[in-house]
């Protein structure tokens, strides 16, 4: 009987195939675990069962949150992230839709007797031959060493750089003594000299600055206090600040505000926070507009639910290659490197940061050689407060 | 302020920094009186009778939050005004050491020396220290 003969290959190969499978996921490194359309368990492998410590039998047909409980980091329930994302999945699938997985970089679990553990989720449709959705598949795994190493580096920068504030403190103060004359005049070859050891310790300080204020807003350890602030005005200042560098460059600098903007723009935002990134913007705008005929024009408008500022420049412009890095922390484009080999390469990178936890976003437009448009959004309603952090530190011109 | 020279108490732990006050306050004509931390400055401070106090907040032995309760205790009716220079930036520092009394709160990192011999001299004039 060559029928029965296949078809008992056939479920041979599949008990294989099933085995094969079963194999996979109980051996796995990750945590598997299977559900329902209603987010009911009907698969866990032993990774998953060992880290939530449970039998199998005790899970299975349950929903899952039932073990697999969301908190945030200090512990507090807290709205569960992965139920939404998986509803949002099965609402997305209806109509036989493909569905790409989602993925959280880090979501807070509580382990009986062990606590809060940090841990990376994927989340993905389960469908069957013919394309209905069967239900989801959850797979996890522990960060808690990778969130330890990003903290102890975290911290490591902030007090390296707390550390050497103090003596680069003094280090100023010292030299600003000599040059106030405090221990007998200085001839003009010493007052020279003073200078730049004053300008390489400033350089130096802005630099911890950076590095801190980066590492607290990366954290969001950053305060920001929005108060009623009138982005107008905060311009005009801005320009003030960098006008001797513009004029000392033979820059010319305009400013001109739409009229959708001219009616008094007051927005809540950090007065201090939002001052840095006018300041990085169009001190870069100065320094990079083109050596002859260098020009850089500011804009204030005011959109439906932002008001919006542009700083263009007439310069080197990003080349291609940069464009996608611009806004990575420590990298510079080899043309801006050539201009001004004293960057940091933070400065972009911190105006994005403050822009994103001001509630705004940024962007630009560059070709090579003409020019560049920065530009930023702050929602009108306003940044939203950070109270708990520390202030945002900057060296006064 | 009086006529004499200003007595300043200067509380600091980092000889650097006790240095260039030193030098700073001396040339705008200040009588000084040095302290290497919070216990030497409460050892000092009925010797120095200062007209002002620029005090570190973190130092050993005893930090300026310490030194600033002590003080309150030692002189419960004598508003000494008390200028804090530290690289603590933090909220609750601010306001923990505003609530013990003192003056000003400044950032080392931010000021020139200039900037802090101005406001110490601007506390000596106002003459005046929160009283908590």
């Amino acid at each position: 009987m060559p029928e029965m003969e296949h078809l008992l290959k056939h479920l041979e190969e599949d008990v294989k195939t099933q085995g094969k499978y079963h194999q996979m996921l109980t051996s796995i490194g990750d945590g598997i675990i299977a559900l329902d359309k209603r987010l009911r368990v009907t698969e866990i492998n032993d990774t998953a069962l060992n880290f939530f410590h449970k039998r199998k039998s005790s899970v299975t047909d349950k929903p899952y949150w039932r073990f697999f409980q969301v908190r945030n980091e200090h512990g507090k329930k807290k709205d569960d992230e992965i139920r939404h994302a998986l509803r949002d999945l099965l609402h997305k699938a209806r109509g036989r839709k493909k569905v790409d997985p989602k993925h959280l970089k880090r979501v807070y679990v509580h382990i009986p007797s062990e606590g809060i553990t940090p841990i990376a989720v994927s989340l993905a449709l389960i469908y069957s031959d013919t394309g209905s959705v069967q239900g989801a598949v959850i797979s996890f795994r522990s960060i808690e060493e990778e969130v330890e190493v990003s903290q102890m580096k975290s911290t490591f920068v902030s007090l390296t750089a707390h550390q050497l504030r103090a003596p680069l403190t003094s280090i100023r103060w010292n030299i600003e003594y000599l040059m106030g004359g405090g221990a007998g005049s200085l001839t003009m070859g010493q007052q020279e000299v003073m200078r730049d050891i004053y300008e390489s310790n400033a350089r130096m300080i802005r630099l911890i600055n950076d590095l801190l204020n980066i590492s607290r807003i990366e954290e969001g350890r950053i305060r920001v206090e929005p108060s009623p602030s009138n982005i107008k005005v905060m311009i005009d200042e801005a320009i003030k600040e960098v006008a001797s560098q513009a004029r000392a460059m033979n820059r010319k600098v305009e400013f001109t505000v739409d009229k959708s903007a001219t009616e008094a723009p007051i927005v809540s935002i950090d007065k201090q926070l939002i001052f840095q990134v006018l300041r990085n913007l169009i001190s870069n705008a100065v320094k990079y507009a083109a050596t002859q005929g260098g020009q850089v024009k500011i804009n204030l408008s005011k959109e439906k639910f932002s008001y919006r500022v542009s700083v263009w420049d007439n310069g080197i412009g990003i080349p291609a290659n940069a464009k996608k890095k611009i806004f990575t922390k420590f990298f510079r484009a080899e043309n801006a490197n050539d201009v001004d080999p004293l960057g940091s390469g933070l400065g972009l990178y911190l105006v994005k940061m403050i822009v994103k936890v001001s509630g705004g976003s940024v962007g630009f437009e560059s070709t090579s050689e003409k020019g560049t448009l920065f530009y930023f959004t702050l929602p009108l309603k306003g940044s939203p407060a950070n109270l708990k952090g520390k202030r945002f530190s900057e060296l006064k011109q | 302020m009086a006529d004499h020279k200003p007595n300043i108490l200067i509380i600091e732990d980092d000889p650097y920094i006790l240095r260039v006050y030193e030098r700073k306050f001396q040339q705008e004509g200040f009588q000084i009186t040095t302290a290497r931390d919070g216990a030497d400055g409460v050892e000092k401070i009925t010797a120095a009778a200062p007209d002002v106090i620029l005090l570190d907040l973190v130092m050993p032995k005893k930090d300026g939050f310490e030194f600033m309760r002590d003080l309150k205790r030692i002189y419960p009716h004598k508003n000494i005004p008390v200028v804090v220079l530290t690289n603590l930036g933090q909220e609750h520092d601010v306001q923990r050491a505003e609530h013990l009394g003192i003056s000003s709160y400044l950032l080392k990192s931010n000021m020139s020396i200039q900037d802090v011999f101005e406001k110490v001299r601007d506390t000596l004039h106002t003459g005046k220290s929160k009283s908590s």
